[in-house]
């Protein structure tokens, strides 16, 4: 991304009002995983210097450290590869759009960005015990027309965060109506004024 | 041991090649603020350290040995 943009339509003077990124429980799964894979290699290559000792000796020495650096490196790079789309993956809340950057894989990514009067519905929801208990869940973005709806995971605080989009998008619709009704006025006295000009020519 | 170290060597070429794209496709769809870069130094310091700590030990090893592991794989 380009300068302070979060994502390539985003405009010069759009302002960033919420920046929603998965909770770290999302990832998780992951990451225990990954601990216990750590875990499981430096216990594995310990067992065998233990009890079979004569495995580790000669080339079996060799083809120790080379198996233990290799599961060592993947792991590691597990991690990165799940941190990077953990990072990558984020909602955007501007004082105009709501764009959804959706990184499913290394070389799959999916932006959605919608302006604010697409908006029709929010909702948000915490199912089960680790969301409750972590104040963490969904929240559920009806469009209009046929644009596809969103829906965040791993939001932390859904309902404070539904609350804050319910606010930006009545701060935009009340500033549209505002822009309108200037537009509206503006066209009114240029009417009223060309009215009397021509009034005045006759 | 040769064939050994050639797929070692082959798999790290892999691990390498497929860091640097997480790295650049990081760093492309970057967001403002620096936790991309403390991010990406962890990685990248943790896996030299693991990558130093593997020269090590195969440099400690000695590869004229008779291969005791061969023996016992019945060699």
């Amino acid at each position: 991304m380009q300068g302070n943009k979060y994502f390539e339509s985003q405009g010069d003077n759009e302002e960033v009002i919420l920046v929603i990124r998965r909770y770290f429980l999302g990832i998780f799964q992951e990451m225990i995983f990954a601990v216990i894979s750590f875990i499981l290699i430096f216990v594995f290559f310990g067992a065998v210097a233990v009890f079979f000792p004569i495995l580790i000796q000669g080339y079996g020495y060799n083809i120790c450290v080379l198996l233990w650096s290799i599961l060592m490196l993947f792991v590691t790079l597990f991690i990165f590869t799940v941190w990077s789309l953990h990072y990558l993956n984020v909602a955007i809340i501007t004082n105009e759009h709501l764009a959804e950057i959706d990184q499913k894989g290394v070389f799959t990514r999916d932006v959605s960005v919608m302006t604010l009067d697409k908006l029709q519905d929010i909702s948000a929801s915490q199912d089960g015990f680790f969301p409750n208990m972590f104040n963490y869940g969904k929240i559920h973005i009806q469009t209009a027309g046929e644009l596809p709806n969103f829906v965040l995971e791993f939001v932390k605080d859904p309902h404070g965060v539904a609350k804050k989009i319910i606010e930006v998008t009545k701060t935009y619709h009340g500033n549209n109506r505002a822009v309108e009704n200037e537009d509206n006025n503006n066209y009114d006295a240029e009417k009223a004024m060309n009215t009397t000009t021509s009034k005045q020519g006759d | 041991m040769a064939f050994f170290l050639l797929i070692y060597v082959f798999i790290c070429i892999y691990w390498f090649v497929r860091s640097v794209l997480l790295t650049v496709i990081i760093f492309k769809h970057r967001f403002p603020g620096r936790e991309v870069i403390y991010g990406l130094i962890a990685f990248w310091s943790w896996s030299f350290i693991i990558l130093f700590a593997s020269f090590m030990l195969i440099s400690a090893a000695d590869w004229k040995t008779v291969p005791d592991f061969m023996k016992v794989l019945g060699g």
